[in-house]
């Protein structure tokens, strides 16, 4: 009897100490895991099917499945913006075009994903070359949306891209004529917008009255283009009104990314300008940008006292961006927009440090992105820019250059202009690993989170205003 | 003979009513679509866009939803009950039992569909893109706001036309249930229903399959002839699609009345073989 009681007692306990185990090792494996989770989370687009497959899955309901794959995208690029673990620019975001690919996939008359997938494409990863190819395709499915060329217009504006602008502006007016166009703008299906955005009325009815007044607006730009060049100071005025309706977050970063770079853009072509008037009344040029920044100018007809180009620039930036924005633009003369600075080029013309590593940084993506291409079809990396641009001609030659590096190489491919403007630039960058390295110095986020004042938006308060950065 | 199928047709909408996964159906469907609202309003400016395809979206599955859980055991309810016999012992064909089933239950379908048609475009009309009241001196009065509420999406002929679309599909798909209801059992007919209806919705890509296979150089004559015939039993229900026009204005295709033609045309080659099978039935 004993010895029963004693093996039923025994064998209580070890089922009691295989519990305790057992609940032991099932907790420290969950922690195990919370902790790996909290390191890296599951990335869940990586699971995202390609859109046709995706078409398929979903039993012709493309549109709700588009709209959901849309809406996923939105949260991806805000999570993305505001994670803080410092992640390379383009693994950052290196689902973000995949998501748009999908979306447009889905639903490939609709146009925002287009339009909007490329602003965020330019603004967030700051990849021109993938932004341009999604406006391509989304021009290729809907050749009478004249909002898709002029997005991609809009976007080579402000690059500076004035040759490639006029294209798609020319292929607007084009779009326009089309009866689908008419069509599209009669039906109003995607015209409430303003509305529905929440514009106040007046204000809607302005945008309307815009949008149909766009084939005539086109056809100014198109003339103004030609005949002057840029136009950044509307872009800075654009980028200003769109800040100042919105507070969301992720369009505040995007509008006051492309206010930042209108702006410092804006003030090259100013400072440029002075350049100009001060080697031609003291035939000679400027020793520095400091020099010019004390030279102090007057226009003969005005009775107004020499004033000094800070002040100059005050003045002209004022209307556009109000007093104390204009302000503090001119006070933070040299430094630039970018967190870096304007300086004097050995030609004699004015540029910024900040647009041109902001630029080197967009063209090292589109280099890397051939370079890989390279490496793919040659087994093997390339070992300068020579031998990619040898490639290129072959691929040229035998009629395989896609589109995309057409535009951007030319005809024969050859490589852009170094932002620096020097022709030794390329050649003082390496290829290591297949790929060429970015100088060092700050990335674009960084430059982005300078402190700068931006236009508030309407829920902030006005003593926010002057408050810096982000 | 089309008093009697009358008579057939509103004794099944009667008894269909009563169902109360039509009112659970509906309730989902328009929950659906007051959701969209909160789904538009991530999406960064296209709200309109997202509450016209989820309402699109909820009609459409909640006509196939009914075609699918009622449908399917119309015929084998009737037999079950032993109802039939009473119906059938009255001067009443069974291709008359049939096609009042069928009206019957495209009636129950086209009220539900309409109901939650109605519940959502007054919803995109009223509610959807809600825009803030413009600033005035004086408060503006209860009948201004409730004006300026109807500043939503615009319904087009477009989008009446894509709900209509859904109506002559789901209208469709009943024929394709009613079928497989009078010949096997409610669980068989519902998976054979979702089949065809998965199939109709996917026919459209059967000739890009085979035009892939013909360039590719695989798959023979048999498998050609063999997506050729599943190509011709299964319905094109894409054809009843427009959402795009509705969606993305491209503009109405000009054959609808043609499209009406072939759904009018399936749904009598499905009913007449449900004819044939039932006619053939013992019980």
């Amino acid at each position: 009897m004993a010895d029963w009681r004693t093996r039923q007692r025994l064998s209580t306990l070890g089922l009691l100490a295989a519990l305790a185990a057992a609940v032991y090792s099932v907790t420290a494996l969950n922690e195990r895991f919370d902790a790996r989770r909290q390191k890296a989370p599951p990335e869940t687009v990586l699971y995202l099917p390609k859109g046709r497959s995706f078409q398929f899955m979903c039993l012709g309901y493309n549109g709700i499945a588009a709209d959901l794959v849309w809406i996923r995208s939105v949260m991806y690029a805000g999570r993305q913006l505001r994670s803080p673990e410092p992640q390379s620019r383009e693994r950052k975001y290196q689902w973000l075009e995949k998501l748009y690919q999908v979306t447009t996939d889905l639903d490939p008359h609709w146009s925002r994903p287009y339009r909007a997938g490329a602003i965020l494409l330019a603004a967030l990863p700051q990849d021109d070359l993938r932004a341009v190819n999604l406006l391509r395709r989304g021009m290729g499915r809907n050749p009478w949306d004249w909002e898709i060329p002029f997005q991609a217009a809009q976007l080579d504006l402000l690059r500076g891209r004035n040759r490639e602008a006029l294209g798609y502006l020319k292929l607007m007016s084009a779009a326009w004529e089309r009866p689908c166009a008419r069509l599209a703008a009669a039906s109003a299906q995607p015209r409430p917008a303003p509305a529905a955005s929440g514009l106040a009325d007046a204000e809607a009815r302005h945008w309307l009255e815009l949008m149909q007044a766009y084939p005539k607006i086109v056809t100014s730009t198109i003339s103004r283009l030609e005949q002057e060049g840029q136009d950044y100071a509307s872009a800075v005025a654009d980028a200003a009104a769109g800040l100042s309706r919105t507070d969301d977050q992720v369009i505040r970063e995007v509008l006051g990314r492309t206010y930042r770079e209108a702006l410092a853009r804006l003030v090259v072509e100013d400072l440029s300008r002075w350049a100009g008037l001060f080697r031609a009344s003291k035939r000679r040029a400027p020793a520095d940008l400091r020099e010019l920044l004390a030279t102090k100018f007057a226009k003969r007809d005005e009775g107004r006292p020499a004033t000094a180009v800070p002040e100059l620039l005050r003045l002209e930036l004022a209307p556009r961006l109000g007093p104390e924005l204009a302000a503090s633009t001119a006070a933070h003369l040299p430094a630039d927009p970018l967190g870096m600075e304007f300086y004097l080029r050995p030609d004699g013309t004015v540029s910024s440090r900040g647009l041109e590593r902001l630029e080197l940084i967009r063209l090292l993506a589109t280099l890397n992105h051939y370079l890989g291409t390279y490496q793919q079809a040659r087994g093997g990396p390339a070992r300068s820019l020579d031998d990619l641009l040898g490639y290129l001609r072959w691929l040229a030659d035998n009629n395989q250059l896609g589109a995309g590096a057409r535009a951007f190489f030319k005809y024969p491919p050859r490589l852009p202009p170094h932002p620096s403007g020097s022709p030794e630039g390329w050649k003082a960058m390496p290829i290591k690993n297949g790929r060429l390295e970015l100088p060092p110095g700050p990335s674009a986020e960084q430059m982005f989170a300078a402190p700068l004042k931006l236009p508030p938006g309407p829920g902030e308060p006005a003593q926010k205003k002057a408050g810096g950065g982000r | 003979m089309i008093a009697r199928v009358w008579a057939l047709a509103l004794n099944t909408f009667r008894e269909a009513v009563r169902d109360r996964v039509l009112y659970l159906l509906l309730v989902v469907g328009l929950a659906a679509v007051g959701f969209s609202r909160f789904l538009g309003e991530i999406s960064v400016g296209d709200e309109l866009h997202v509450i016209v395809n989820t309402g699109l979206t909820a009609v459409s599955l909640l006509g196939v939803m009914i075609s699918v859980f009622v449908g399917t055991g119309l015929i084998y309810k009737e037999l079950d009950k032993r109802t039939v016999y009473t119906i059938l012992s009255k001067p009443v064909r069974r291709g008359e039992f049939i096609l009042g089933k069928y009206l019957g239950l495209v009636l129950t379908a086209l009220v539900c569909m309409a109901l939650l048609s109605a519940g959502f475009l007054v919803y995109y009309r009223v509610l959807a893109g809600e825009a803030p009241m413009p600033r005035t001196a004086t408060p503006p009065s209860g009948g201004a706001v409730f004006w300026h509420q109807l500043h939503g999406g615009r319904i087009t002929g477009a989008l009446l036309a894509a709900l209509c679309f859904s109506m002559v599909e789901v209208a469709v798909i009943i024929a394709v249930a009613v079928m497989f209801s009078s010949a096997s059992t409610p669980i068989l007919s519902a998976v054979l229903t979702s089949v065809v209806f998965a199939a109709g919705r996917l026919s459209h890509w059967i000739p890009d399959f085979m035009d892939y296979l013909g360039r590719i150089r695989t798959g023979g004559l048999a498998s050609q002839f063999f997506l050729q015939v599943l190509y011709y039993l299964t319905p094109n229900l894409s054809m009843f699609d427009l959402r795009d026009p509705a969606v993305n204005a491209v503009g109405l295709p000009p054959d609808l009345s043609l499209r009406i033609l072939y759904a009018a045309g399936y749904a009598a080659v499905m009913l007449l073989a449900a004819t044939l099978i039932f006619r053939r039935r013992r019980f």
